[in-house]
């Protein structure tokens, strides 16, 4: 099973490179391989730490933190959205359902940056 | 399935089904975006702002966010701005500080602009400390100003007050009470003390302030105003009269002997003069005391917002512990003088609001000229007036109202009598008319105030006595002769004792020998053993019969010529006293009507008859024979002056004594009689019981002829009699007046004790000094009308002849009062019968 579970794993990983390369590719630059990867893992523990275990879920957050930065901290709905996480008795997918219905789609796959004071 | 919002092709995963959404897939339109962010200073979303993006405006949602999307990414920077709070926050919140900035779009970016909403701050101000200083009254309010000094609306808390301070009844601002920025509101307070002292304690006031609660210290302090009499640099000392030397108490407080207040510094205009309306012409004394005839009250522990006047009403409230105004027969009462009192204006000097110089004086019209007056004597023949005549435990009453609260003060003013003597007034052979002892008590009283004594009825509630002669108890011997012997030959006395018992009457007849030699003290006393061994029958078997022999050492009557009055053959009269024997109550079984009803003295009389015939021998016959040489005497009690010329130690008025003097020596007895002189003398001559001595009517008028020429012309003979030297119980003073003597404004009652105190048998060669008096200043200005406190002529003392007969009478100046006055000093201890315990004091 290992053997197995670190093929699917690896594959895990090449389509989220390949995804924030695509999608996000100014953060790509910035992160450069390591560093995504890095930021896949600590999604796949913040997740795991909510309940969040499916491809589908770490990649929604993923995708989140690089919209909203990895606290969600750029996000007006960052309240909303951690107390939505941290509700775990509900089931993994609604609460992705509910984050990508409402943050996601706010976005439209844009990364939110936050206007320096002036 | 994911929708690209920006060509709305479905976007479909590659690789399998869709499970829980997927993320938005890049999309080749993908537009620059603005967010206007709203928060607050908690960081919450602020939903309903007013913002502007490049001159559009839009209103933040939910999440604080007013998306401009898409924009035109573009070199040039987009204004934005916030315009406007939304209104629900409108009073908490306000606009930030920087409430414009730019924004420069970024393609496929939302850059987002955040905008923090200053929160608005309320202050609440109020003044630090409120200070109800010193006051009067069980409540007192104050207001005090709460101001919102900050930008946000306050809203108040929880107010709780400290203990005897509250909110006023009208007060609306409680709990919630909101102020908006810049007002104020009034908080209304309520210091209620209850009890004299100081009291604070912290308001505390709780709001929406940060820096609530806010403490507001509240401070009060009630007082309680009250007089202080006062004299000079210290309060005045009142000294109980003749306990102490009044005089050096009145130097050592004063600056001066006369008036306490040295007269050349003192300021005459603040005298508050008492004119008062006196009918009566009797003047008293109120200098009998350490009286402060000028003395200052003054009120302390004012309140701060007292005036600097103040209006004070004083006056005599009691003379004797009577109220003055109130009893009946009041003369002046209901005149604005007495009833109201007298207005005084108390002025601040500091702390203190001190009354001009004062003065209580009792006088008279004329006396009242430019005097001060308080208090006076009445004349009617009331128990009140006589107390109202009393010159003795005088309280002083003032009275003001101060801030509403009203304040009193009673002062002991002319202190306490050194002696209070009691005095039973009695009729004798009361005949009707009409007696007025309290008016003459009253005179009594204002007569000797001066000399500290007090005059009061020895039983109040029967002001005249009527009393019925005593019995003949008294038996005298040698009460005429005063020879030292009773008889010069044998003598049997006959004596016969009559009582009732068992509703019968019993006589009871005793023989007693004399033998020749014997002293008269040897006869009574074998009187008194005859009594002893009688013995009666039937009821009066248990009867004992007893009496009690006096012998009285000194002589009887002394009187040496020339005199004024002097008896013309006194040198017929022994020296030697009288003995006397009283019939004393019987033991053994209750008897009524006790008396003595005949004396008799017979001798054996030997008569020899020669026999007729000349033969026989004589026939001797012994016989008892009426004897009237022996002086044995049972007195006429029906009135008292049955013997002037042997006035006073009488024989009838030590029966008189002794049946109406105090057994307990606790009064002056007073008694008042309407049959005086010749009268008295005719009743006793007519009396069936005479003097065995003066058996014969004729004799006894002859005998006495001054002096029933004297007695004739005169309607108002006046007897003292003093048994202050007999060591018997009764003993006591008794005075004897004709009625016509206790006429009002008589002074011959006033005279008498006079005697009573000074010399009490005048009629003695070295009479006994009862008192010692003496001036107590010498000092000050003159006497004169302003200041003497009495108009009479006090004859207290008496003046000795070269002859030791009695001349003239020492006469006290009138008028003791201001710098000079007299007191007793000193009562002999002898005085009354010479008890060592004093009953008067």
């Amino acid at each position: 099973m290992a053997p197995f579970q670190r093929r699917v794993m690896a594959a895990f990983f090449d389509r989220m490179a390949a995804m924030v390369a695509q999608d996000f590719p100014a953060e790509h630059r910035a992160l450069g391989p390591g560093g995504v990867r890095a930021l896949v893992e600590r999604m796949i523990a913040w997740g795991a730490e909510h309940r969040v275990v499916t491809e589908g879920g770490v990649a929604v957050l993923l995708t989140l933190a690089l919209q909203y930065g990895e606290g969600f901290e750029r996000s007006p709905d960052r309240a909303w959205a951690l107390r939505e996480l941290a509700e775990v008795a509900r089931p993994e997918s609604a609460r992705i359902e509910s984050l990508l219905r409402r943050m996601a789609q706010r976005a439209q796959g844009r990364v939110v940056v936050i206007a320096p004071e002036e | 399935m994911p929708v690209c919002s920006q060509c709305g092709h479905t976007i479909d995963c590659p690789n399998h089904a869709h499970v829980v959404g997927s993320v938005s897939q890049p999309c080749p339109l993908k537009r620059g975006a603005v967010w206007l962010w709203v928060v607050d200073e908690s960081g919450g979303n602020v939903e309903g702002a007013t913002v502007t993006f490049n001159g559009r405006t839009g209103t933040t949602d939910a999440s604080g966010v007013a998306a401009f999307d898409p924009v035109t990414v573009q070199d040039d920077p987009y204004d934005v701005a916030v315009t406007a709070v939304p209104s629900t926050r409108e009073k908490t919140h306000a606009l930030p500080t920087a409430a414009t900035g730019t924004v420069t779009a970024v393609q496929a970016q939302i850059v987002t602009k955040k905008f923090t909403l200053r929160t608005l701050r309320p202050k609440l101000a109020v003044v630090d400390r409120h200070d109800f200083k010193k006051v009067v009254g069980a409540s007192h309010k104050h207001t005090l100003v709460l101001k919102n000094e900050g930008d946000g609306e306050l809203t108040l808390g929880a107010i709780t007050f400290p203990t005897h301070f509250k909110a006023d009844d009208t007060n609306a601002v409680t709990t919630g009470t909101t102020i908006a920025v810049g007002h104020e509101a009034e908080l209304k307070i309520e210091y209620t003390p209850g009890a004299v002292g100081e009291h604070s304690g912290d308001l505390t006031l709780a709001s929406n302030d940060a820096a609530s609660p806010k403490a507001v210290a509240l401070h009060g302090e009630l007082v309680k105003p009250a007089f202080e009499l006062f004299r000079g640099t210290g309060v005045l000392p009142l000294v109980p009269f003749a306990t102490t030397d009044v005089a050096e108490h009145l130097d050592g407080a004063l600056p001066d002997t006369d008036h306490g207040v040295d007269a050349d510094t003192r300021d005459p205009s603040l005298d508050a003069a008492f004119t008062f309306p006196l009918k009566t012409d009797y003047a008293t004394n109120v200098h009998a005391d350490a009286d402060p005839s000028v003395f200052r009250l003054r009120l302390k522990g004012m309140p701060d917002a007292a005036p600097d006047e103040v209006a004070v009403v004083v006056k005599v409230l009691k003379a004797s512990g009577v109220a003055l105004p109130g009893v009946a027969g009041f003369v002046n009462a209901g005149t604005a003088g007495v009833a109201a009192g007298m207005p005084v204006t108390f002025k601040k000097n500091g702390a203190v609001w001190e009354s001009p110089y004062l003065r209580v004086a009792t006088t008279v019209t004329d006396l009242s000229k430019g005097a001060t007056a308080m208090v006076h004597s009445s004349y009617a023949a009331t128990i009140a007036d006589a107390a109202n005549a009393k010159q003795f435990g005088r309280v002083l009453e003032a009275k003001a109202t101060v801030m509403g609260e009203a304040v009193a003060g009673e002062y002991p003013m002319g202190g306490e009598p050194w002696a209070r003597v009691p005095v039973r007034f009695c009729a004798v052979g009361w005949a009707g008319g009409v007696l007025k002892p309290l008016a003459k008590l009253a005179e009594l009283n204002q007569y000797w105030a001066g000399q500290g004594l007090e005059f009061k009825l020895h039983d109040p509630l029967v002001p005249l006595a009527q009393l019925v002669a005593p019995p003949r108890l008294l038996l005298t011997l040698n009460e005429h002769t005063g020879a030292a012997l009773f008889t010069d030959h044998d003598v049997r006395v006959d004596v016969t004792v009559s009582f009732s018992i068992g509703g019968g009457d019993v006589d009871a007849a005793v023989t007693a020998d004399v033998a020749a030699g014997e002293t008269a003290s040897q006869a009574a006393a074998h009187i008194k053993n005859a009594l002893g061994a009688w013995r009666g029958g039937g009821a009066a078997s248990a009867v004992r019969l007893d009496a009690d022999v006096f012998d009285f050492a000194a002589p009887r009557v002394v009187l040496t010529g020339p005199g004024p009055n002097p008896p013309a053959d006194l040198t017929a009269i022994g020296a030697r006293g009288p003995t006397d024997l009283t019939v004393k109550e019987t033991t053994g079984a209750a008897v009524t009507n006790l008396r003595i009803t005949r004396v008799a003295a017979t001798r054996e009389v030997t008569t020899t008859t020669p026999d007729p015939t000349g033969n026989g021998p004589p026939t001797v016959t012994v016989a008892r024979v009426a004897d009237t040489s022996v002086d044995a005497f049972s007195p006429p009690v029906a009135q008292a002056f049955h013997d002037p010329v042997c006035n006073p130690p009488s024989a009838a008025m030590r029966a008189w004594v002794r049946a109406f003097g105090s057994p307990g020596r606790d009064a002056v007895t007073v008694l008042i009689s309407d049959r005086v002189g010749e009268q008295a003398l005719t009743a006793l001559c007519e009396a069936g019981l005479s003097t065995l001595y003066d058996a014969n009517v004729d004799t006894l008028k002859g005998r006495m002829a001054p002096e029933l020429a004297s007695l004739a012309s005169s309607t108002s003979p006046i007897s003292i009699l003093n048994f202050g030297r007999w060591t018997e119980p009764q003993a006591h003073f008794v005075i004897f007046l004709g009625r016509g003597n206790f006429s009002a404004g008589s002074n011959d009652l006033q005279h008498e004790v006079g005697h009573t105190l000074v010399d009490c048998n005048h009629t003695l060669r070295e009479p006994s000094w009862f008192y010692k008096y003496e001036l107590m200043h010498a000092s000050g200005p003159p006497m004169g009308k302003a200041n003497r406190m009495t108009r009479h002529k006090i004859k207290v003392d008496t003046a000795l002849n070269a002859g030791g007969w009695k001349s003239d009478y020492i006469v006290l100046a009138e008028g003791y009062g201001g710098a000079a006055r007299a007191r007793i000093t000193q009562l002999a201890p002898q005085w009354c019968t010479g008890a060592t315990d004093f009953p008067w004091t």
